[in-house]
């Protein structure tokens, strides 16, 4: 091999480059950063975040404008828009003084959830059953694990209005019976899986969680990971005035200690 | 001697490189920033948050207070200067009649608040 003195590499060029680029990196990284305006609410820091989350939600409960709010909401980047939106209200929640901002809080997390949940609803969700053709539906419930730290009290399917789609309509109660928010209950079926949170209609209870059945899909329900029961599926029903509908299915949990 | 040339203008050209690489291509993330300087489409958005709030509640106190929100100073500073400022920017880019209507009544009712407000519109 010919080791040709003319042809190596030449290193103190390769040396000073890099030299430069570390000074020239520590100079715009640490030293002197730009100075930084016209940044968006997503870069805000923690405490103003949620100042901006506040006043989103304060004015989506004055206005109503779902599309305002979710474009509101989607600036600050956060991971589960609906989770940091129910954290807060649950924080605000335990403050006597900031109940008006929890009800607007979990007002804006209910609209975002159930335009989620109506997004992924079949367009036959909302449509008024037709019973003769309604095939037989089972009785939705299946026994509770025994790990279980809640029970099922009661179920009931409600019948009332024939323009509502079929809900399931959760109330969660602690071992006091009283409501219990920020419980995690999950649905799982076939096709999807859905997260709730007891606490996001505190005008209903702390304690209350819905969701809109898809028909024909079955569904299990767990409570903070422990599968509660099985079997759950929209059932059409007859109202009093003879009209058919869909029902609403009502569950009542309470802890077990 | 012009190997040291060499090695001086290569660590000049890393070096503006570099410096070009860290302010404009890639500029250091901003965390942790405070919102009076946030962008100015935001800000008015901002001050069309609290004037939709201020719509349903017609508390000027409450208002007054989150329009701190964007100011740097804790006490003595003037909210009023959100409004016009959001208002400016809101005929600029073209705000809905309907948004523009509730900027201005927040501004009224800050100006009947308190007058010195509009007595001095500077910061």
């Amino acid at each position: 091999m010919i080791n040709d003195p003319q042809r190596r590499p030449p290193l103190y060029l390769v040396t000073g480059l890099i030299i430069g680029l570390i000074a020239g990196l520590i100079l715009a990284w640490i030293l002197w950063p730009p100075r930084v305006t016209d940044v968006s609410p997503a870069s805000l820091a923690e405490p103003y975040k949620e100042q901006y989350r506040l006043m989103t939600s304060l004015a989506f409960a004055a206005s109503g404008d779902l599309g305002r709010g979710q474009a509101r909401i989607a600036l600050l980047q956060d991971g589960d828009p609906v989770r940091a939106l129910t954290s807060q209200a649950q924080t605000a929640l335990a403050n006597n003084a900031t109940q008006r901002e929890a009800r607007a809080l979990a007002g804006l997390a209910s609209a975002l959830q159930e335009f989620t949940a109506g997004q992924e609803a079949t367009a036959a969700a909302i449509k008024t059953p037709d019973l003769s053709q309604q095939g037989e539906v089972s009785t939705p419930f299946t026994a509770s694990a025994e790990s279980a730290s809640y029970e099922l009290q009661s179920q009931e399917l409600v019948c009332n209005a024939v323009d509502t789609p079929p809900y399931l309509k959760i109330f969660v109660f602690d071992a006091n019976a009283n409501p219990q928010a920020g419980v995690q209950l999950d649905l799982v079926s076939d096709e999807d899986s859905s997260e709730l949170t007891t606490g996001l209609h505190p005008e209903m209870s702390p304690g209350y969680a819905e969701f809109i059945l898809t028909p024909r899909i079955v569904y299990a329900l767990t409570i903070n990971s422990v599968e509660m029961t099985g079997g759950i599926q929209a059932a059409a029903c007859q109202t009093e005035s003879g009209d058919s509908a869909w029902g609403s299915w009502l569950l009542l949990f309470n802890a077990v200690e | 001697m012009n190997r040291y040339y060499a090695f001086g203008a290569a660590i000049l050209l890393g070096f503006l490189a570099a410096v070009y690489y860290g302010w404009a291509v890639r500029p250091v993330n901003i965390r942790d920033a405070d919102p009076n300087i946030l962008r100015e489409d935001f800000r008015a958005d901002y001050v069309l948050m609290v004037a939709e709030a201020y719509t349903a509640d017609h508390e000027i106190e409450r208002a007054i207070g989150a329009l701190g929100f964007l100011s740097k100073e804790q006490e003595g500073y003037n909210p009023l200067i959100f409004v016009t400022e959001a208002m400016s920017f809101g005929v600029d880019e073209g705000y809905s009649a309907a948004d523009l209507e509730l900027l201005q009544n927040l501004e009224a009712a800050l100006k009947t608040f308190d007058p010195s407000f509009a007595a001095s519109p500077t910061p």
